[in-house]
């Protein structure tokens, strides 16, 4: 078990390697000089922009930016924004901190209404209530979550006054952006863990189980739950990396500092360190996440045995 | 599982009842104390972020806002033309305009303790022009700026490599405020990110990215300038800029108290708030340059002078203003705004809508009308590229009325909405016919300059590419002339041409909308419309 966590941690650098020359590549292929729209729409001499450009070290040869980037790493060094010349790991840190507490609860959130809706649904499955539950995360796949966030604040914040209208700073105005993201998230689980039950509620292995005179609680935790959640909880961890790095609108929306924000905003500057230190973090947690879902499959199954 | 009693059911409930009624109350009562704002700290709902708080390098009017609080400006702009001491208590300028003389107040202290001197002015300056500074903004303000000379500790001497008339502008903008030297050597590239030290009625206590920054009183103030009537410290203990990108939640937080004051009030907001009991709507016509169209010169078809006066006669901006702006924006007729130093009224009568006037000169020029109804001349077809970017929302519904507008007439006008990269590598490269423009500002000359002059035409912000001797001269004049009355004639005379010329179309001037909650009270804005400044507000409930 330890040897495999730790050939899994190995593989992290040369995957992280791959990604970096990737989103490098891409970045310079992509129109637009980072000088040029630094400048804007402002006045400014073909001498400045030069200047300018050579300050960013957009002038060097290709290899060279590369190579100069992936040497600082080692050292925790990601370079300085070249737009506003914050070192990239202080962006980071500022929004890691909001963009983890938003997806932590959106995830919670998610988890909660995921499972019960879908659990629900499956074990009454062709009455009222799964068709009700169904409807629900039906409405939560197809709802744009802008609309859901506005409606979320108008009720809640402008009527009747519960919960604050932007998300920052105090749990209270962590409330309407965790259940905004968290809903929409959650009907996606909810329909992945009806079918994943209906489908080990028809095994063999249950009717054995309910049987032998077990109560229908411990067949569904023991036997039905952890068997169906080997391709739950596979889709569970890709989405709190989604939650985590992917929640631009809700943090537009919610006025709140986010990872996702400010990938999408360096891009539109072409903020190279920007983009490149933040899609390396989301990696990265794209990576301790498949490795804990992997390490859970063991958990759930003692079948599968890691050597 | 033990069955439970029928009593202790009921009683279990009514606890579970209970509490839930109690979490109901929690949030409110929770909710009460965070907008229990008291009357010592305004929240600022600001529209969005910026690039960094140093307010030389930056090029957002958001940061000068901010800014203006923690620095104090040389002069104060009182109106078009009128300045007012700040920290300079006189000043002379030499008959050429290329050399201005400060007298600094002798009891300014920084908030680091250091003392205000003449040699902080040149240290402020200079960094301007640094390339390392990167300045934006404030180095559009400094003009032709030469050196500063420190005549003793509380004069300063600003020298211009060319007659600049329009320093004092600048020296009123916060941009050009004065900041701390000793603070400057000993946070290097961190002035502005996480120190900003000025002489200014609030300090910078702390920054966070993209959701706010909070300023607390300057305890030690007591250099109000007198055009304030107040001279010691501010009455607010704090204001806090919150970041609210969104126009909804920022107009929600309004509503419920959350942030007192607000920037940015959309256009369909406005009758709402004007009719408010308990808010009040500020509403101060912006100085500078209207949304407006520039064309192209050096790309056909508009470089044809004949289809850049269709243009100007296509375009109906009465509609536009309603359709779009809900008229709340006015008509404009001027590459100027009607409140700016030598806007000439005469141009609202030279260029009216008339479409029949417009067809009538594309037949002239021999643009024919082709099978579709659009225009062809030989073997080209009368069709404009317009570039726009995909925010704000209403350049694109200013854009889709343009196209109507001008297919009446025959005119095809493509859009290609493209994001901030794209966009701008086409217009800097010529690759449009149409792009939209908006400027704000305070002195015509600056305004003129960006526009029209041929310095700036080739990638600059001359997109229309127009290059004009007679106009590159009557801007320079206009920079060099200080006498009120000879300036007024030469910015009338620029606009005149301008419109002769048929350089830009010229759509809608906008008014700066800002709101209030009715219990905080003067506030005031600079004539310019930009800087909302709470020196002399009170919150009373």
């Amino acid at each position: 078990m330890l040897r495999f966590v730790f050939r899994r941690l190995l593989l992290v650098i040369p995957t992280m390697v791959a990604v970096s020359i990737l989103v490098f590549l891409m970045l310079h292929l992509v129109p637009g000089d980072p000088a040029i729209i630094f400048f804007g729409d402002q006045p400014v001499t073909p001498e400045r922009l030069e200047l300018v450009r050579h300050q960013m070290g957009l002038d060097r040869p290709l290899v060279v930016q590369y190579w100069d980037y992936v040497r600082g790493i080692p050292r925790g060094d990601l370079g300085r924004s070249i737009r506003n010349r914050t070192p990239v790991l202080e962006e980071l840190r500022t929004r890691i901190g909001s963009s983890a507490a938003l997806a932590l609860a959106a995830f919670a959130v998610a988890v909660a209404l995921g499972l019960g809706l879908g659990l629900l649904s499956a074990l009454r499955r062709g009455t009222w209530v799964d068709a009700g539950a169904m409807l629900v995360a039906l409405a939560g796949v197809s709802m744009p979550i802008f609309w859901l966030a506005a409606m979320l604040i108008f009720v809640f914040s402008l009527k009747l006054g519960w919960f604050p209208a932007t998300g920052f700073g105090g749990w209270n105005r962590l409330v309407l952006p965790a259940v905004a993201l968290g809903f929409v998230s959650s009907a996606t689980l909810a329909r992945l863990v009806r079918s994943s039950v209906l489908e080990v509620l028809l095994q063999p292995f249950v009717t054995t189980a309910r049987s032998k005179g077990l109560w229908e609680a411990v067949v569904i935790r023991r036997h039905v739950l952890k068997n169906a959640f080997i391709g739950v909880i596979t889709v569970m961890g890709l989405q709190f990396g989604t939650l985590l790095s992917g929640a631009v609108i809700t943090e537009t929306v919610f006025a709140r500092p986010g990872v996702g924000k400010l990938l999408v905003d360096a891009i539109s500057n072409k903020d190279f360190p920007i983009v490149q230190g933040a899609v390396l973090f989301i990696a990265l947690v794209y990576i301790v996440l498949n490795l804990l879902v992997d390490l859970s499959y063991a958990y759930l199954d003692p079948r599968i045995r890691f050597e | 599982m033990d069955r439970i009693p029928r009593r202790e059911l009921l009683k279990r409930a009514g606890v579970g009842i209970g509490t839930l009624a109690a979490s109901q109350m929690l949030p409110r009562w929770l909710l009460d104390r965070a907008y229990a704002q008291g009357t010592t700290a305004l929240t600022y709902g600001m529209a969005g972020g910026f690039d960094t708080l140093d307010v030389t390098a930056t090029t957002f009017t958001r940061v000068g806002r901010i800014a203006l609080h923690i620095i104090d400006p040389l002069v104060w702009a009182l109106g078009p033309g009128q300045y007012a001491p700040g920290l300079a208590t006189s000043w002379t300028v030499s008959p050429d305009a290329t050399a201005y003389t400060f007298s600094l107040r002798q009891d300014v202290k920084f908030h680091d303790g250091t003392p205000l001197t003449a040699d902080a002015v040149k240290v402020t300056f200079d960094r301007i022009v640094d390339p390392n500074t990167r300045a934006q903004t404030a180095f559009s303000f400094i003009g032709p700026y030469d050196r500063s000379e420190v005549v003793d500790r509380y004069t300063v001497r600003v020298r211009f490599k060319s007659p600049y008339a329009a320093f004092l502008d600048g020296a009123s903008s916060p941009y050009l405020g004065i900041i701390s030297p000793a603070a400057v050597q000993k946070y290097g590239q961190d002035f502005g990110r996480v120190v900003f030290v000025g002489t200014g009625p609030f300090m910078l206590q702390s920054y966070s990215t993209d959701a706010e920054v909070r300023l607390i009183r300057n305890p030690n103030y007591a250099w109000g300038a007198p055009s304030f009537n107040h001279q010691g410290r501010a009455y607010l203990e704090s204001i806090v800029y919150r970041i609210v990108p969104e126009d909804a939640t920022r107009l929600a937080t309004f509503e419920t108290g959350e942030t007192l004051f607000v920037e940015d009030v959309p256009v369909t907001d406005y009758q709402r708030l004007k009719n408010s009991r308990d808010k009040v709507l500020l509403e101060i016509p912006q100085a500078g340059s209207g949304w407006s169209l520039m064309m192209n010169q050096t790309r056909s078809p508009t470089n044809d002078l004949a289809v850049r006066r269709a243009m100007m006669h296509a375009i109906d901006k009465g509609g536009l203003v309603k359709t779009v702006w809900n008229d709340v924006f006015k008509a404009a007729c001027s590459p100027l705004t009607p409140n700016m130093f030598g806007f000439d009224a005469e141009t609202c009568r030279k260029v009216p809508y008339n479409p029949d006037q417009a067809k009538r000169l594309l037949d002239e020029a021999g643009w024919r009308a082709g099978p579709d109804g659009i225009r062809v001349k030989g073997s080209e077809r009368l069709r404009l590229e317009f570039f726009l970017q995909t925010a704000p929302q209403k350049n694109i519904e200013m854009a889709a009325f343009i196209q109507a507008n001008a297919k009446q007439v025959g005119i095809e006008v493509n859009l290609n909405v493209a994001a901030r990269p794209a966009y701008l590598d086409a217009v800097r490269q010529g690759r449009h016919n149409l792009q939209f423009w908006w400027e704000t500002g305070t002195d015509p000359g600056q305004i003129l300059r960006i526009l029209f002059h041929s310095e700036n035409a080739g990638g600059g912000t001359n997109r229309n590419n127009y290059r004009s001797p007679e106009m590159d001269r009557l801007i320079q004049q206009i920079d060099a002339t200080a006498d009120p009355a000879q300036r007024q004639g030469l910015v009338s005379k620029a606009q005149q041409r301008a419109l002769d010329d048929a350089v830009m179309v010229y759509l809608a001037d906008p008014p700066s909308l800002y709101a209030r909650d009715r219990s905080v009270t003067g506030v005031w804005v600079d004539w310019g419309g930009n800087y909302p400044y709470f020196f002399n507000t009170r919150i009373q409930r």
